[in-house]
């Protein structure tokens, strides 16, 4: 075991240009691969080698592979009317080099080639046909091992941004966002575990508590007999059980608070897509005439409105940002809106 | 900029000769620097004996249907079984610390305790699971980094044999440095060893035939060789106080769920069917009938719930106050009680027990009226005569007389019958002590009965059974997955699951 030696990274890039029409329209385009390697870990054991883990150079590789494509254009160049814009794509991922036979974990998507950036949770135990089942209660089964669920890196993430001059007005706005990737709803799962989430309200509950009657059967179906048995990786091994459409009538609060436990637990329908785009900045601003500047003797003077986070669109995240890229009961993004004088002497 | 440059260098200067002691300044004088056996064995015994607080107090009640909780479905009250974990192996490492560490003197003493305590611990593992890495294990230094899992037998063999080991090196010790229980006392902790080894014996009563273990002639020599427990002072307890943390761990001051227990019927019968005072030191009475107008000394003010019922009626029961919730004594009284791990009480069931086996040539009758003594003798004891903490129905020595010898409270009938109530009396002296113990015996002999409810049990495959096993830790599917397999195929037929047999379950 050799220790602590200085992690080491190889890396290189290719990149390419091409300016056209008089430099009016620029492509840029780049492709990195890095690869981390002789890394230093704090690499979990089994506890029963008397330690929790060991401070190491590891054998287990990072490689990071992306692409970036910008494209800028100056689409109006006039005396009176400038309008530029800038593109820009990119795709920025992390794999598994080598992984170390020793000290790697041994779940079945840790591999030389597979993503880093991986969710297990467990999930519930489904039909073949994707239907959660349920047990004799009424209350949906838990597989007994996790199992992969999706990658938190975004696919690819994308910004817009333009700048509009009309003699001494100017116009910016800048728009971007990042598509793909999941993560734990945090804040969903703990609203709907305490009761609080806005969904909640609905008949069922209504039902329940105002009507004392119970009305809620969850979707999908039960086990009529038969069971089952999974190995260490959550295969399943063995699979006698017959089902039939799930018509046992529960207790609405128990069924919700049961797929909703404490957050330290992830329920899947808890995995969200991070899916989002942002306005993230707007900004006008007005440079008072030269004129007016010198009578009151100063250089430059300016007036302007700014507005940071004005809008956001997200497929899946209602109750916080996904843009912070993990949601651990954080609050959303602030707006900030501003005005700008700037005075130059 | 000349001034600017001399600053810089002035203030590189500073930073150089602050440097030079800087180990000094980051000492804390207030703290220990170097270890010693006596500091380990403080830090090893309270590891083994202090109980989690708050809601995590209660965790062992709900699997043995002592309680039900108020808040909401709690999956161990429903038999949903978990993993075990094996994190604590790590401190079996300061364990063979303490002894290297030791002066010759307290050599013995150390090593003593160390073998207790950690077959303590992997006794407590091994019954929980199965097989678990034993032999191989603490030598992540050496480079063993996936221990072997070694078989149950072959584990129960080398306990027994090592708690031989600690008896005898208690039973030839100077007292030692470092014990917040004993303070030290070589001999209480040889009964303590002596007890424990006649628990792990009586646990392997399914193995009553196996000639490698030989159960029974052990079980005789442990008996015999003199250092039986003889009171509830002998007890391996923590006691609490209102001392800065050493309050009782389910004391309101450290507990925001203190009001959400909810005592079963399984208990509430037991207590009830023998007018059982304990009833009024371990319940407050039900709402519901005090309101009616029932007063609260009276057995007709408290009632059970059946834990195993859906907890959409728990909770209806809940918000009715028909439930009766613990007693104040253990919400609002600072000491509480002591917590036991190994006692006094639980060496005379057990002893009860082997001899309705025919382990030991003795009255199982005398153990069993012992056992029940000493249990009414620890709670009056420690609790302070207030009305609030017994309703009037003080336990009086007359009053343990009286219990004794009712008719319906001596042991009769044929061996299943009579073991019944052994148990029954043990399930009851054990309430919020002996953590997991009442479960194993459970488990082991089938009593007392315990309700199981199909409809609402968690335990899929077999719904009419509580499981039997936890299953094996995730660290150990993610880190020494080779060998989990292997113990998984040699005892499971390859798969880990709560129903699966274990060995001494055979």
């Amino acid at each position: 075991m050799q220790l602590s030696s200085l992690q080491t990274s190889r890396s290189y890039e290719f990149g390419t240009a091409f300016h056209l029409f008089d430099n009016r329209l620029r492509f840029d385009l780049a492709y990195y691969n890095k690869l981390n390697y002789n890394n230093i870990r704090s690499a979990r054991i089994s506890s029963t080698t008397g330690y929790y883990n060991t401070l190491i150079n590891y054998g287990e590789e990072q490689h990071r592979k992306g692409f970036e494509v910008t494209i800028f254009g100056d689409i109006i160049k006039s005396k009176d009317l400038t309008w530029n814009a800038t593109f820009n794509w990119a795709r920025d991922r992390y794999y598994y080099g080598e992984v170390d036979p020793v000290y790697s974990t041994k779940k079945t998507y840790v591999a030389e080639g597979k993503r880093y950036d991986w969710l297990d949770a467990k999930d519930y135990q489904r039909d073949p046909t994707g239907n959660i089942i349920h047990g004799k209660d009424g209350m949906p089964l838990i597989n007994p091992v996790a199992t992969l669920q999706g990658f938190t890196s975004p696919d690819w993430v994308f910004g817009l941004s333009t700048s509009l001059t009309y003699r001494n007005l100017t116009f910016d706005l800048s728009i971007d966002g990042k598509v793909g990737g999941i993560a734990h709803a945090t804040i969903d799962q703990a609203m709907w575990n305490s009761g609080s989430h806005i969904d909640s309200d609905n008949q069922y509950r209504y039902d329940e508590v105002v009507n004392k009657k119970q009305t809620f059967v969850g979707k999908g179906v039960k086990v009529v007999s038969g069971s089952a048995e999974w190995d260490v990786d959550g295969n399943i091994i063995r699979d006698d059980r017959v089902y039939a459409p799930n018509d046992k009538v529960v207790s609405y609060e128990t069924y919700v608070t049961r797929i909703n436990p404490y957050i330290g637990e992830i329920r899947t329908q808890n995995l969200l897509n991070k899916t989002f785009v942002k306005l993230r900045n707007l900004a006008v601003n007005y440079s008072l005439p030269q004129k007016f500047c010198s009578r009151l003797s100063l250089k430059q003077a300016s007036v302007g409105v700014v507005g940071q986070n004005l809008l956001m669109w997200t497929k899946d995240f209602k109750f916080s940002d996904p843009d912070v890229g993990s949601d651990n009961i954080n609050s959303p993004s602030i707006r900030y809106v501003g005005f700008n004088l700037k005075l130059n002497f | 900029m000349k001034l600017t440059k001399n600053i810089i260098v002035l203030a590189g200067l500073l930073m150089i000769s602050s440097c030079s002691n800087f180990e000094d300044i980051n000492m804390n004088s207030d703290s220990a620097t170097k270890v010693n056996s006596r500091l380990l064995a403080t830090g090893a015994i309270m590891g083994i004996m202090k109980p989690s607080s708050g809601a995590g107090f209660v965790d062992t009640q709900f699997v043995p249907k002592y309680l039900g909780w108020g808040e909401g479905a709690r999956g161990s009250q429903y038999n949903d079984f978990g993993r075990d974990g094996f994190d604590d192996y790590t401190s079996l490492k300061d364990y063979q610390l303490m002894v290297d560490l030791a002066t010759p003197e307290s050599k013995d003493a150390y090593e003593a305790l160390s073998l207790f305590l950690k077959s303590y611990r992997l006794y407590n593992h091994t019954i929980s699971v199965g097989d678990i890495p034993y032999f191989d294990i603490l030598k992540g230094k050496e480079g063993i980094l996936t221990p072997k899992y070694d078989s149950q037998k072959d584990i129960f063999i080398d306990l027994l044999a090592s708690l031989d080991r600690s008896y005898e090196l208690f039973g030839k010790a100077s007292n030692f440095e470092g014990d917040p229980i004993f303070k030290g006392d070589a001999k209480k902790w040889q009964k303590v060893v002596n007890a424990f080894q006649l628990r792990v014996l009586i646990n392997l009563s399914k193995k009553e035939s196996d000639t490698d273990l030989n159960v029974k002639l052990k079980f005789t020599q442990v008996y015999q060789r003199g250092a039986l427990m003889s009171g509830n002072s002998d007890n391996l307890q923590l006691v609490f106080s209102d001392k800065a943390g050493q309050l009782y761990p389910f004391n309101i001051a450290n507990n925001k769920h203190a009001y959400y227990p909810m005592i079963s019927n399984t208990l509430m019968d037991l207590l009830k069917a023998h007018s059982d005072y304990r009833l009024f030191y371990y319940a407050t009475p039900s709402k519901a009938k005090t309101d009616a107008g029932v007063p609260t000394n009276s057995f007709d003010a408290y009632m059970g719930i059946d834990a195993s019922s859906p907890i959409a009626n728990i909770r209806a029961k809940y918000a009715d106050g028909e439930y009766c919730g613990l007693n104040a004594r253990y919400i609002n009284y600072a000491s509480g009680e002591p917590y036991i791990l190994i006692g006094y009480g639980e060496q005379n069931f057990i002893l009860a027990e082997a001899a309705l086996r025919g382990w030991i040539s003795e009255d199982p009758s005398v153990f069993y009226k012992k056992g029940i003594r000493a249990s009414f003798e620890f709670i009056s004891q420690n609790t302070p005569d207030d009305v609030k903490y017994h309703y009037g129905r003080k336990i009086t020595e007359t009053i343990i007389a009286d219990f004794l010898s009712m008719p319906s409270m001596q042991l009769v009938g044929d061996f299943n019958a009579k073991l019944k109530m052994v148990m029954e009396q043990k399930y009851i002296a054990e309430f919020l002590q002996l953590p997991w113990q009442p479960y194993y015996d459970y488990r082991r002999t089938g009593f007392p009965i315990l309700p199981i409810n199909p409809e609402t049990n968690l335990n899929f495959k077999e719904p009419t059974k509580i499981p039997v096993r936890w299953l094996y830790p995730d660290v150990e599917y993610n880190y020494n997955k080779e060998q989990v397999q292997k113990a998984l195929n040699n005892q499971y037929e390859g798969v880990d699951e709560v129903n699966k047999l274990m060995w001494i379950l055979k």
